[in-house]
């Protein structure tokens, strides 16, 4: 089973200092000794409340916040290890979605170069602006998009944009933070089939972080819960919905507003 | 008994090409102790709707062009002097994000003790009574504590209890709660939802609550205007409407909903909703949804739908509803 | 709508600008055109015609030394407009490479950058400017080395702080994570987002520079004569205060105009540059969505 993990998280800690005047200073444990994996082609979803540590996680793996112990290990090689070349493999490999459409991509850059960047950044050999147009379609943005600036599109073709600029660099897995919080239902619906036919199509993994759970049934085939930065439960996706183990778990499912007619997709803990 | 009727409100926002119909001529009105529901897309005029029925259609760049918002005997919106006398104390508002509606450099029981005096004019002893007081109502756990904190030091849940308190400060008969919390987690979204419940049935209030989740507004409402496109879609009792929907437009938001949540298990489902995107709807002439209904008729595109009340009080607005009706086949159903 | 119309309909609507824009227009043309516009060579001495009171032949009258007051005032914009072009361009730039790496990288570096501009932030600037010059000596050139040297630290100070919020926003990340090297993210994507702020305190800064230029060339330790610096002119007007006031008068109305017309300018971009403007001008392509 080893040699078949892409991403395996162990022991992963990590404590932020707050410098607090001159001379106390304060420390804050935001994820400890979470250890997981992600194999190829799966969702994993990590679920929490705000402050459960479940997007600093996400940064570790991306390679956007060092962890004060434990490792990230991609390939059998863990990735702080990395260095030139096998960075940028790891970089290549490993893409993100953000959860505010409106802050992650750049303002002054035309959605045509917010695309281009990752393949120039990667050395893609082939037609640029064909894989550009190619991109878009995937997502299902014409091909007028392209010139215009992230404040010409709406929220939801926002993400879009951001999910092309994911793929654009061939990755064998995306973290997902949040990807769907700040859109319509309507449009998360779109959004989660567009994903998930992405993953049927590229073999793409996801690692999910959200606090949202109906997003994690649409998608996840497992689950993390976290609280206070340590996991809780892991589960396959069906088992923590029939039955979740920790009571942090069940607050989560008991607050997902659900309409009288739909008992029948409640859960019945 | 009707405490607050919106008749006819119709905002725009003026473009650099046209105006842009944000409220597009919607009347309801909202009767004494119930919930009222408002739920749409984004784009669907129900935060502008929200707004200019707090008389703030102004200050976020809208002209409203027609309509009368009838309070209290007096229509609200003939000055703005009216609206001084009751905004903030007769029809108060909760606003999605609570931390910018907070003064980052005051502690949260002075702000709160600053509305009391200036709006009630209480004495610093009552105000000091009055915040405790409304602290507690909005089972915060430690008042006192939280009284003396600054806004960045408590957390989004707490802060959104904070402006519950500020908007019950000066006992309103109307609370306007505009996506309360939805930027928070389920689980305090759930708690903050359940205390304004409890609040409202306690203190006697009629509550407007601005949601696009279909569950929030299901647990929460009475009645429930479904918006798009700034027209009212459809307008009814929360269960019938929702259990039982006759607007196309309706239909697909309920689809879409079920296909969420059960896990998304038929993909199919989502393509009966292309991508919304308002600049590329014409400024319809008929029925704003038909460019995205699949039952869409001629018609449809060339007039606007009237709103047809049905026997059990609720309102639709379709071409194809009330053709079925002509048909004589009452109980059809979409 | 094709950018030219947007661009005259912006100035329409946001009113500083459009006055800024304008007065900036008239006296960059007129220093430019300056040999056109002025009817006699500023140097050019009449001691027949010394002291002429304005009208007739002399627009604005004649110096002691009988030279045409208006020829000297065109020709002083050139001195002053080039002057605070220079410095604007000069200071931004160590100001914007100082402030930038202060900003991005943080830490020793930061400190060492900051506390430094602290020491040069803490004297009044126009003081500074004159013990430099006492050391550097007079002369176009060292007035414009002064002046950078007194003003990096303010930009440095604007760009750091910009960089340092705009380093945390989530587009940063995402560049990072597209595979963007450090030098790549300063340029193409911190840089061309902290400039809006920087452009129009730049334009209200060019009104300081020429405040601060004619100060000391009024002290004499500026530009020098016979030049027509309109901080030379005043100093020589002095002496005919009452005698002949229009000799006061003409530089010193072109220095108000002129650095009022920056500070509206200024005023007009800070306006225009802040996109949650843009919505009240209606130049927007409108996030309608209520």
């Amino acid at each position: 089973m080893q040699e078949c993990e892409l991403i395996q998280v162990k022991n992963l800690s990590k404590t932020f200092t707050v410098p607090g005047g001159f001379t106390q200073r304060s420390y804050i444990e935001a994820v400890k000794d979470v250890t997981f994996s992600l194999q190829p082609g799966e969702t994993v979803a990590i679920i929490g409340e705000s402050a459960s540590g479940k997007s600093t996680v996400g940064k570790i793996i991306l390679g956007l916040v060092k962890p004060s112990s434990g490792e990230v290990i991609y390939r059998g090689q863990p990735i702080h290890s990395l260095k030139g070349n096998g960075m940028r493999a790891y970089r290549k490999a490993v893409q993100a979605v953000f959860q505010d459409p409106h802050s992650s991509l750049n303002p002054k850059m035309r959605i045509e170069d917010i695309i281009i960047e990752p393949l120039r950044n990667f050395g893609y050999r082939g037609d640029c602006r064909r894989r550009l147009s190619y991109l878009l379609e995937v997502v299902g943005l014409s091909g007028e998009f392209a010139a215009r600036f992230p404040h010409q599109c709406s929220g939801g073709q926002k993400q879009r944009v951001a999910i092309a600029r994911a793929l654009a660099a061939e990755p064998e897995a995306i973290v997902l933070d949040e990807p769907l919080s700040a859109l319509d239902m309507t449009i998360q619906t779109q959004i989660i089939a567009l994903l998930k036919s992405l993953q049927a199509e590229h073999g793409i993994s996801y690692l999910l972080i959200t606090h949202d759970l109906r997003a994690v049934k649409a998608m996840a085939d497992r689950v993390v819960v976290m609280y206070k930065g340590r996991v809780v439960e892991k589960a396959g996706k069906e088992e923590f919905f029939r039955c979740p183990a920790h009571p942090h778990s069940r607050a989560l499912l008991e607050a997902i507003p659900v309409i009288g007619g739909l008992q029948q997709c409640k859960v019945i803990i | 008994m009707e405490i607050l009727k919106v008749n006819d409100l119709t905002v725009y926002f003026d473009t650099r090409c046209r105006p842009v119909k944000a409220v597009d001529g919607i009347s309801f009105a909202l009767r004494r102790g119930e919930t009222l529901g408002i739920v749409g897309e984004s784009g669907s005029g129900k935060s502008v709707t929200a707004l200019t029925v707090m008389g703030l259609a102004q200050s976020i760049g809208a002209r409203i062009v027609s309509g009368e918002v009838w309070y209290d005997g007096k229509n609200l919106l003939s000055s703005q002097d009216l609206y001084r006398q009751v905004r903030g104390k007769k029809i108060s508002y909760i606003p999605q994000e609570a931390a910018p509606a907070l003064n980052p450099v005051l502690q949260v029981g002075k702000q709160l003790g600053e509305m009391l005096s200036v709006h009630l004019g209480l004495s610093a002893g009552d105000v000091r009574r009055k915040t405790a007081q409304l602290l507690e109502t909005v089972e915060l756990p430690q008042p006192e504590l939280v009284a003396r904190l600054y806004p960045h030091q408590l957390s989004g849940g707490i802060l959104q209890r904070v402006l519950l308190a500020m908007a019950l400060s000066c006992g309103p008969d109307i609370i306007i709660a505009d996506e309360p919390a939805s930027s928070l987690d389920t689980t305090i979204q759930a708690q903050i939802l359940r205390l304004l419940g409890t609040i409202k049935a306690r203190e006697g209030l009629s509550l407007i609550l601005i949601a696009h989740d279909l569950g929030v507004i299901y647990q929460n409402c009475d009645r429930v205007l479904i918006m798009y496109g700034g027209r009212i879609m459809e307008a009814g009792l929360t269960s019938q409407i929702l259990e039982n929907p006759l607007h196309p437009y309706t239909v697909s938001l309920l689809e879409t909903y079920r296909c969420l949540e059960e896990g998304m298990k038929q993909p199919g489902l989502t393509k009966s909703c292309p991508p919304a995107s308002r600049e590329n709807i014409p400024d319809a002439l008929g029925c704003v949804f038909a460019y995205r209904c699949q039952r869409a008729m001629d018609i449809c595109f060339l007039k606007k739908a009237p709103s047809l009340t049905l026997d059990d009080g609720r309102t639709v607005s379709c071409h194809h509803l009330l053709h079925l009706r002509q048909d004589g086949n009452p109980d059809a159903r979409m | 709508m094709p950018p030219v119309r947007r661009f005259i309909r912006i100035l329409l609507t946001v009113k500083p600008l459009l006055w800024g824009t304008m007065i900036a227009a008239v006296i960059s043309a007129a220093s430019v055109l300056a040999p056109l516009i002025s009817p006699v060579d500023p140097l050019a001495q009449d001691l027949s015609a010394s002291l002429s009171a304005p009208g007739g032949q002399w627009i604005l009258g004649t110096d002691a030394l009988g030279r045409d007051v208006f020829s000297r005032v065109v020709y002083g914009s050139r001195i002053s407009l080039a002057f605070a072009f220079w410095v604007l361009t000069l200071s931004l730039l160590t100001g914007t490479v100082l402030g930038t790496v202060a900003g991005y990288f943080g830490g020793i570096v930061d400190s060492v950058i900051m506390r430094v501009s602290d020491i040069f932030l803490s004297f009044p600037s126009l003081l500074l400017a004159m013990i430099i010059t006492a050391f550097t000596g007079p002369g176009m050139v060292n007035l414009v080395g002064v002046f950078v040297v007194v003003y990096w630290a303010v930009f440095a100070r604007l760009i750091r702080g910009q960089v340092i919020s705009i380093k945390s926003m989530p587009y940063i990340d995402a560049a990072r994570i597209a595979g963007t090297g450090p030098f790549g993210i300063i340029t193409k994507h911190l840089l061309p987002n902290c400039f809006s702020p920087v452009i129009a305190y730049g334009a209200m800064m060019m009104g300081d520079f020429i405040i601060g230029e004619t100060a000391l060339s009024f002290l004499g330790l500026g530009i020098q004569p016979p030049k027509p610096s309109w901080g030379v002119m005043l100093a020589d007007a002095r002496n005919y205060l009452f005698t002949a006031p229009w000799l006061m008068l003409a530089p010193g109305f072109a220095v108000l105009i002129t650095v009022l017309g920056f500070n509206l300018l200024g005023d007009g971009l800070g306006y225009l540059l802040n996109p949650k403007q843009h919505e009240r001008v209606g130049v927007s392509y409108g996030n309608t969505e209520g």
